[in-house]
C-alpha cells in the first residue's frame, strides 16, 4: 500500500476546481474507457435532451415542395 | 477507445413518455450512500398513499429497494454498458456474482443489512417487471436489454448526448428518432434531465452524495482498485468538501466532483428556464447557488393531492 494510503483522506484537501475536472476526465478516461456514449461530455448547450435537429424543422426537399405548390397557386408560402 | 456496440432493437424512444400526463413535480432517487440512510423510500410510499402528485424517477440500482418496500417507480433509468448492471434487474445466470462494485461504500453493517440479495432481486423484478417502465441507452449491455424484456417491463431507448459533433451525427443517422440525453456521467444526472425532458417544474434529489461519509476507509471508495494500481493519481485523488448545509467535512474522489459540478451547472440552467431544484439527500457535497436544500418531507407537502373519486 503506498505512502498516501496509509494518510488519511482529510491530509489531503485539495479543492481547485479547474485541477479537479482536469483529472476526472482523466479518471473518466482510465475507469470508463469503454463506455464512450454514458460518459462522454454532457454540458452541450445545457439541454438535458435532444431531439433529431433534421427530424424538427421540415427537410430542403418538403421545404421546396411546399414553396413549389404555393407558387403554383399564386399564393404566399406558409 | 474501445467503440461500443448499440443495441439493434426496434423499441420506441423516451419521446414516447412525453405523451403520458405527468405531475409537475418530480422526485429522483440515486444509490449514493444517504439512501440507505434516510429512509427516502418509506417517505414516498406514505406520500403516495395520501394521493400527492409526483413523477418517481429512479437510478436502476435503487428498483429493487423501492419494489422490496412495495413502492413502484414511475421511471427506472439505467444508463452503463456495463454487464454489472444486470444484478440491478436480477442476475439469474450469476454473471455479476463476482463483481463487488455494489458494495462500495457500504461499509457499515447497517448499510449492507438494506441491500436486496440477489435471489429476493430476481423475485421482485420477475414479480413487478410487467409494472415498470424503463429508460435506457442504446450502449446497455444485451444480456440487460434481455433481462428487462423477459420480465415484461415497458422499454424505451435513448442514446447519450456528447460534445463530440461526429459521435451526434452518427447517432441521429443510425438513430434518426431518438431523443439524445445528457448523462453527467451518472444514472443519478441522467434520470435528473429526463425528468427535465418530460417537462417538469420542481425536481426533488435524494440519494445524490457525490461522496463518501466521513469515515469511509479508502478500500471502500468506488475507484480504489484503480488508486491500488497507481499511487500518483492518489496522491491527487480525494478532496475533502465541507458542507456549509450539513456543517460537516465529507470527502470524495475528484470523478464524483467533476459529476457534482457538471450536476450543478445543469441545475443553474434549469434554474434559468424556470425549474426549480431541491436537494433533499441530507449528505453529500452537493451543494450550490440555484440548489435549495430541504427534506423530502417538505417537499412532498407541496405537491399537489389528488383529488378523491366519489
Amino acid at each position: 500500500m503506498s505512502k498516501f494510503l496509509r494518510k488519511s483522506w482529510s491530509k489531503n484537501p485539495k479543492t481547485d476546481t479547474a485541477e479537479a475536472e482536469s483529472l476526472s476526465d482523466r479518471f473518466e478516461k482510465e475507469v470508463m474507457r469503454n463506455a464512450k456514449g454514458s460518459i462522454a461530455t454532457v454540458l452541450r448547450n445545457q439541454q438535458p435532451a435532444a431531439r433529431n435537429p433534421a427530424r424538427d424543422r421540415p427537410s430542403r426537399s418538403e421545404h421546396a415542395s411546399a414553396h413549389e405548390e404555393s407558387e403554383a397557386s399564386g399564393s404566399e408560402p406558409a | 477507445m474501445k467503440s461500443l456496440k448499440p443495441l439493434e432493437v426496434n423499441l420506441p424512444s423516451i419521446d414516447e413518455l412525453t405523451k403520458r400526463g405527468w405531475p409537475t413535480d418530480a422526485v429522483v432517487l440515486a444509490r449514493g450512500p444517504s439512501f440507505f440512510r434516510q429512509g427516502y423510500v418509506e417517505t414516498l410510499k406514505k406520500a403516495r398513499e395520501s394521493g400527492r402528485q409526483f413523477i418517481l424517477l429512479c437510478a436502476d440500482g435503487t428498483v429493487a429497494n423501492c419494489l422490496d418496500k412495495g413502492l413502484t417507480p414511475d421511471i427506472v433509468v439505467t444508463v452503463d454498458p456495463s454487464i454489472r448492471i444486470l444484478r440491478w434487474f436480477g442476475d439469474r445466470e450469476g454473471l455479476t456474482a463476482k463483481d463487488d462494485y455494489f458494495l462500495k461504500d457500504r461499509d457499515s453493517p447497517k448499510d449492507r443489512k438494506a441491500l436486496i440479495d440477489p435471489a429476493r432481486t430476481i423475485d421482485l423484478l420477475n414479480k413487478f417487471g410487467p409494472q415498470l417502465t424503463v429508460a435506457v441507452d442504446v450502449f446497455t449491455h444485451e444480456k440487460v436489454l434481455e433481462r428487462l424484456l423477459s420480465i415484461g417491463a415497458k422499454v424505451f431507448l435513448y442514446f447519450p448526448m456528447s460534445d463530440d459533433e461526429q459521435y451526434m451525427a452518427d447517432m441521429w443517422k443510425r438513430y434518426p428518432d431518438l431523443v439524445s440525453l445528457s448523462c453527467g456521467g451518472n444514472v443519478g444526472t441522467a434520470a435528473y434531465n429526463l425528468a427535465r425532458f418530460l417537462g417538469v417544474s420542481r425536481l426533488c434529489l435524494c440519494g445524490f452524495d457525490f461522496g463518501y461519509p466521513p469515515g469511509t476507509p479508502l478500500q471502500q471508495t468506488q475507484y480504489f482498485d484503480l488508486i491500488a494500481k497507481d499511487p500518483q493519481l492518489a496522491k491527487q485523488m480525494f478532496v475533502t468538501v465541507k458542507n456549509p448545509q450539513l456543517r460537516r467535512a465529507w470527502f470524495t474522489d475528484k470523478v464524483y466532483l467533476g459529476y457534482a459540478h457538471t450536476l450543478l451547472r445543469m441545475i443553474q440552467s434549469a434554474a434559468s428556464e424556470g425549474v426549480q431544484t431541491v436537494n433533499a439527500t441530507n449528505g453529500g457535497i452537493l451543494f450550490g447557488a440555484k440548489l435549495e436544500w430541504s427534506n423530502l418531507t417538505d417537499f412532498l407537502k407541496r405537491t399537489p393531492i389528488a383529488a378523491k373519486k366519489s
